[in-house]
């Protein structure tokens, strides 16, 4: 059986045989290299297709067979294009069509991102339109790996980044730097690596591990430190057979030290807040979007109330990845209908459980380990309290310029 | 398959249908038959087709048997499948 592709452009034919010997006309084909397909038995007759350019080769082998063959029904292009042949502007049109079709291939009607978080995008639209990529570019004007060196270069938090042109939609996988801070951190501390500093407290709390790798312990593990206190100098003595001070070197004090600290966080809410509920009304439109241009339709929804209204977007794809600048934009529209609730116990309850989970996060991004955690809901006559106390054991020791001393000079 | 042909082509494990010239019957559920290295189509109806082979003729019976497309040596066939034959 010939492709069905090649059967299209080239032609087929069904045809109906009927006569004594059909099995041996059958085998003749066979043997001339004409093939039938979809061949079926209807009573006395058997129906089949073949290909149009097979047909015409058929005249000896019918009268060899001694059997009688008829058209039944002509299909593909060639007979398509005989049927049409007087309609030369539906002939246009369709060759206007696929013209059409040629150039919109040549531009860019898509830019997705995957993998951003930190970077919107929104704002990496930006930056690709002000490097002149953006929908409506031509194809072989974007520079992929131009681009994303452009990115790397732009974006410290991007440590990789790939881009490509897939029909016409362009592709721009990103993978973000996931502690956010960490190069600019480092960026920091290579610049104050060799200045000269102690290591101080920034929180109160007690001290539960200290290793230290440069400078002199000023604490113990169990001691209770208070806010800026020195946890390890930068002061290193040296010291003489006699056990006395002759000098003090200057070194950049280096340690890990962890402290258990306390956080507590209150905060204050309404006992009511404002709320929507559906009014049963609702209303549909569409927004049919061609480049700039737009048409919107909107059914009336027969109602006075405040609205919400959602919008989903679909863009026009004929194959996978074939974009086409043509937009069409359902809007939902619901009448809603804004009041005011009180808080119940379970509300804020949820409510407080959220915010708790929302600084368990933050903490712990920062590297903080949790031992022990309390939520308590307090009422305040028109608010209520969430009061949320932590236990936290967590990483202290802040670089501070060692403080000048008294005398110094004169002991060098 | 004689027995000087079974002789040669069974050490140098050369396949029967290419030694012997048999046909090759793929049967696939009860809606499909495709076989492979046959001669001439001896009957053609709407419940029997019987084909000749090198050594034996195949006989198919079925409902409604269509010949989904054939060569010189392959043909499929779809229908409801209810026997597979050979004679001598």
């Amino acid at each position: 059986m010939p492709n069905l592709a090649v059967c299209c452009l080239e032609g087929y034919i069904k045809v109906e045989i009927s006569g004594y010997s059909a099995e041996r006309f059958l085998n003749l084909c066979s043997a001339h290299h004409i093939y039938f397909w979809k061949l079926h038995d209807e009573g006395n007759v058997y129906v089949g297709m073949l290909q149009a350019k097979d047909f015409k080769k058929l005249c000896p082998l019918v009268r060899k067979a001694k059997i009688r063959i008829r058209i039944l029904q002509k299909s593909g292009l060639p007979f398509f294009i005989k049927r049409h042949r007087k309609r030369k502007l539906f002939a246009l049109g369709i060759l206007s069509f696929f013209a059409l079709l040629y150039l919109m291939s040549l531009f860019v009607w898509r830019i997705d991102f995957s993998g951003n978080v930190f970077y919107t995008r929104e704002f990496l639209l930006g930056y690709l339109k002000e490097q002149n990529i953006y929908c409506g570019t031509r194809t072989s004007q974007i520079g992929c790996d131009e681009l994303e060196q452009l990115m790397r270069a732009e974006f410290p938090r991007i440590t990789w980044v790939s881009a490509r042109v897939k029909g016409t939609g362009l592709l721009v996988q990103i993978k973000e730097n996931e502690t956010g801070t960490g190069i600019e951190q480092g960026k920091d501390q290579a610049e104050d690596i060799k200045q000269t500093c102690d290591l101080v407290a920034e929180k109160p709390g007690i001290i539960r591990s200290i290793i230290v790798r440069n400078g002199v312990p000023m604490v113990k593990s169990g001691d209770t430190v208070e806010a800026g206190q020195i946890l390890v100098s930068g002061l290193l003595p040296v010291t003489n057979d006699s056990d006395e001070v002759i000098t003090q070197n200057r070194v950049r004090a280096d340690a890990d030290i962890l402290a258990e600290t306390s956080y507590s966080i209150r905060k204050r809410i309404p006992q009511t807040y404002e709320t929507s509920a559906f009014t049963g009304k609702a209303g549909k439109g569409a927004t049919v979007r061609v480049g700039t241009g737009s048409l919107t339709v909107l059914l009336p929804y027969g109602g006075n109330q405040k609205l919400r209204i959602w919008t989903q977007e679909h863009q026009l794809e004929l194959l996978d990845s074939f974009f086409l600048p043509l937009y069409l934009d359902v809007i939902h529209v619901e009448e809603v209908c804004i009041y005011e609730k009180t808080y119940s116990q379970k509300e804020k309850e949820i409510l407080a459980e959220k915010m708790n989970q929302q600084i368990i996060e933050k903490l712990c991004e920062k590297g903080v380990q949790i031992i022990e955690n309390n939520v308590k809901i307090l009422e305040c006559g028109v608010t209520w309290e969430v009061e949320e106390t932590y236990k936290t054991i967590e990483p202290v020791g802040t670089p501070q310029p060692i403080a000048e001393i008294e005398g110094e000079e004169e002991t060098r | 398959m004689s027995v000087w042909k079974r002789k040669i082509s069974e050490p140098l494990k050369i396949p029967c249908d290419v030694a012997a010239g048999d046909m090759i019957v793929s049967v696939l559920g009860q809606n499909c038959v495709v076989i492979q290295n046959y001669r001439c189509i001896l009957t053609y109806a709407d419940t029997v087709l019987k084909l000749q082979g090198k050594n034996c003729r195949l006989v198919v019976r079925g409902l409604g048997l269509c010949i989904v497309y054939y060569d010189e040596d392959e043909m499929k066939i779809a229908g409801r499948i209810q026997s597979v034959e050979y004679e001598r």
